[in-house]
């Protein structure tokens, strides 16, 4: 896949697990990996670039005698969520019309 | 390898990041290794599905922007040499100036050269593409000459060429378009892939 299109695509996929409730790192993979292909290493980039663009932000709590941060999305992450949905709509609009356009060619 | 061992060396390798940037990544990766383990891994195991540090370490400084590798390459160098080395440098670099100005500037002339050169061939594609469509729609409007004028098969003649032309532009001018995009991405890749250069020689 495209680098930069995987990219979006982890990112609002990180964002919609947040919508559901705050949660860290390890958790995050875990509930990601059935949906889509991540790890530990391609996160930790992913999660700096949305605390960076205000979509996230970072607390920590402390577990088992050591901290352990949490994500919790932001109004902007959630905005992020809703401009991704809309971009997606054009773009199974677009998908709709190329795989239309590749049945008719493999007909004639 | 054991926790500790692999934050050590991963530490080692993203020493010359930005100082808070090191302790975020040592902070998340420590992180990730307790709760795989109280998941149930055994510690190498846990350490071991993350990768080598050298893998994430070349990831994070290749993510870095270009300025920013440049800058920490020179702070690096900076940091190494003593005032007086420093001194005796800046000496030689004017003493010597005849001998690295012409260098400098012919490696400056190769770079811009390089990209006019690729921008040369982008604009000469499109350039060609363009004017076999316009040759095209000359040669029909030649035609009516050649009606007018009652030579009727040098008119037909006329047509046909040029219909088959402006066919011709048209493949062309999308030949051109995924040409100059093929272009593009191999730049991006050749930019990416010097950047990877200076990022694996800090390594070596």
């Amino acid at each position: 896949m495209d680098i930069q299109l995987k990219r979006g695509l982890l990112e609002a996929c990180v964002l919609a697990e947040l919508d559901k409730g705050d949660s860290y790192g390890y958790q995050i993979v875990k509930d990601l990996s059935g949906v889509v292909e991540i790890s530990e290493s391609t996160l930790y980039p992913i999660l700096k670039r949305l605390e960076a663009s205000e979509c996230l932000r970072v607390f920590s709590v402390e577990h088992n005698g050591r901290l352990r941060r949490y994500y919790r999305i932001t109004e902007t992450g959630r905005k992020k969520i809703k401009e991704f949905l809309n971009e997606w709509e054009e773009v199974t609009n677009v998908y709709a019309f190329i795989s239309g356009i590749n049945k008719g060619g493999q007909q004639s | 390898m054991t926790k500790r061992e692999f934050l050590d060396k991963l530490r080692l390798e993203i020493r010359n990041l930005p100082y808070d940037e090191v302790e975020k990544t040592i902070t998340y990766y420590e992180e990730m290794i307790s709760d795989r383990m109280e998941d149930g891994a055994t510690e190498a195991e846990a350490v071991a599905s993350l990768g080598t540090s050298e893998s994430i370490a070349r990831d994070l400084q290749a993510n870095q922007p270009f300025s920013a590798i440049i800058k920490r390459k020179v702070n690096d160098y900076k940091s190494k040499r003593s005032p007086e080395s420093t001194a005796l440098i800046i000496v030689l670099l004017v003493v010597l100036f005849p001998f690295w100005f012409p260098v400098l500037m012919s490696a400056l002339g190769v770079i811009v050269s390089f990209f006019a050169a690729i921008g040369a061939i982008i604009i000469a594609l499109w350039a060609i593409s363009v004017s076999i469509g316009i040759g095209g729609i000359a040669l029909i409007i030649a035609s009516t000459f050649g009606f007018a004028s009652s030579y009727i098969p040098t008119g037909f003649f006329s047509i046909g060429i040029g219909i088959a032309l402006i066919g011709l532009a048209i493949i062309a001018i999308i030949g051109s378009f995924y040409a100059t995009k093929g272009i593009i991405k191999l730049l991006e890749l050749f930019i990416h892939a010097i950047k990877k250069l200076f990022v694996r020689r800090a390594h070596a």
